[in-house]
């Protein structure tokens, strides 16, 4: 590779979108050129600057889009029962390949996170050294296989209870570069939160990942858990201090939603700090249904 | 229940499940319009229109592929299409010099969007209007693949999948957009 092809390619780098043997060359260039170096970190300035150039849409926009849809919906539809009937005609029989093909799709894209941590955190999970995933095709009986790139090619096979599989998962969810990598892994760990492990994977996603979006998931995943203290310790810390209004708005919701009484220290501490006029709004809102006051007296 | 169980639930009529297909992928949806059009308006519109067709279409939904690639197939053409009309509209274009010839930009509300978010007060205004101005002169597609791959974390694959395009007609689409800004912010960096 030289100079020109390089500085060609820094996105796919950056981005984690090079195959194995690309990568390599690339990374053997840089290593032997300042210029190109150079170049790279000049890159990733750029992309940070423009970063920050990001908006949130108000969480507002987002209750107004959704009571939107819904109105329209109710305009458009007969009534429930005779719309189901009508769509009950027009549907084919859903046969037993969609789960595997949706659960493939899903497993590729954590499986590319997984890959990526590996590549650039060395965090590996045992078994997988240096493993890059080639293929993942479904094999029936809600079965994987996946050729994996290491070295030197080779195969594992496994469902979603694959320790493997889930070592690489869990690392993905903590550790790939890429958020909608973190997304995916969370997803595909939400329904197994009951298992310690996985919760304490799924928490500190939670309280720790720097996007918003990762951490809205994870907080979605936690929903079915709201009421055990490790969660509610976790989501009250996450009302004191996320940056992200939603993530705060959607923690007052979870939190309400089980045992509303014992959050009234904590939404009176947080009123007295926070700045965002919803999410204010969402805890007088909140204070008010247990009737309690905004002020501690 | 999973997503593919959500699906079939709502394509046999049942409405809270269509409802938490929605909300599994609204605020996505929601967020990457809002970052494009730079409107709440607008990205409203397209809120609207992507899920009454996801609604309207969901019988015809094969599990062909996933159900966030066909989501995003019908939310990319109404983002694109929505961005050239922004262009046409537009009454009085300035022009930005790019590699590939002169090219107007889109409409852009800079004062509006300074307040949404406290982190972006921190940039200075000079900078914070050059980076508009260089994201508003990408064309429609560059604009797409760079807030797809760049704020949404979407795999190259996954966005020529979404555009109908391959995945190096999108990595082609992404290297022209970040030179264009290369250029635009060299002296910042």
């Amino acid at each position: 590779m030289n100079c020109d092809q390089l500085q060609s390619r820094i996105d796919a780098y950056i981005y984690g979108e090079m195959d194995f043997h690309e990568e390599e060359q690339f990374e053997v260039h840089a290593s032997q050129c300042q210029a190109c170096r150079h170049q790279i970190e000049q890159h990733r300035a750029m992309l940070r600057l423009i970063s920050e150039a990001e908006v949130e849409p108000p969480r507002a926009l987002l209750d107004q889009c959704r009571a939107g849809l819904r109105q329209s919906l109710a305009a458009s539809s007969p009534s429930p029962g005779r719309w189901r009937t009508r769509l009950a005609g027009w549907l084919p029989a859903w046969g037993p390949v969609a789960r595997p093909a949706l659960a493939c799709a899903l497993l590729a894209l954590a499986f590319f996170a997984g890959r990526e941590v590996e590549q650039r955190r060395g965090l590996i999970p045992a078994g997988l050294d240096l493993a890059r995933v080639r293929t993942i095709q479904g094999t029936g009986n809600g079965m994987v296989q996946i050729v994996l790139e290491e070295p030197h090619q080779r195969t594992i096979e496994g469902g979603l209870n694959d320790i493997d599989i889930e070592r690489a998962l869990l690392a993905a969810a903590r550790q790939a570069p890429d958020p909608g990598m973190r997304v995916e892994s969370v997803e595909l760990l939400r329904n197994r939160c009951n298992r310690d492990d996985i919760r304490k994977a799924v928490l500190a996603a939670l309280e720790q990942d720097e996007s918003p979006i990762v951490r809205l998931r994870a907080l979605d995943a936690l929903r079915p858990h709201a009421r055990e203290t490790e969660v509610r310790q976790a989501l009250s810390r996450v009302l004191a201090r996320d940056s992200s209004p939603n993530v705060r708005v959607q923690a007052i919701d979870l939190l309400m939603d089980r045992y509303p009484a014992d959050i009234v220290g904590t939404l009176q501490e947080v009123i007295r700090r926070e700045e965002d006029e919803y999410v204010r709004t969402r805890i007088l809102r909140a204070l008010s249904q247990v009737r309690a006051s905004p002020g501690v007296f | 229940m999973d997503e593919a169980a959500l699906i079939r639930a709502a394509q046999a009529g049942d409405q809270q499940a269509f409802a938490s297909l929605v909300a599994g992928y609204d605020q996505q949806v929601l967020r990457l319009a809002y970052n494009l059009l730079r409107s709440p308006e607008e990205a409203a519109d397209i809120y609207q229109e992507a899920f009454l067709r996801v609604h309207r279409n969901l019988a015809k939904f094969r599990f062909d592929c996933s159900f966030h690639t066909w989501l995003y197939r019908i939310v990319t053409n109404l983002c694109l299409d929505a961005l050239r009309k922004k262009k046409v509209r537009k009454e009085e274009p300035a022009v930005v010099e790019t590699s590939d010839g002169p090219r107007d930009r889109l409409e852009t509300a800079p004062e509006q969007r300074a307040d949404l978010d406290p982190q972006r007060k921190l940039l200075s205004r000079e900078l914070r209007e050059r980076i508009e101005a260089v994201l508003a002169g990408l064309t429609p597609r560059e604009r797409l693949v760079f807030e797809m791959r760049h704020f949404e974390g979407m795999r190259l694959r996954a966005i020529g999948d979404s555009l109908g395009t391959t995945e190096e007609a999108a990595k082609n689409c992404l290297f022209r957009a970040t030179q264009k800004m290369r250029a635009a912010l060299g002296d910042f960096l």
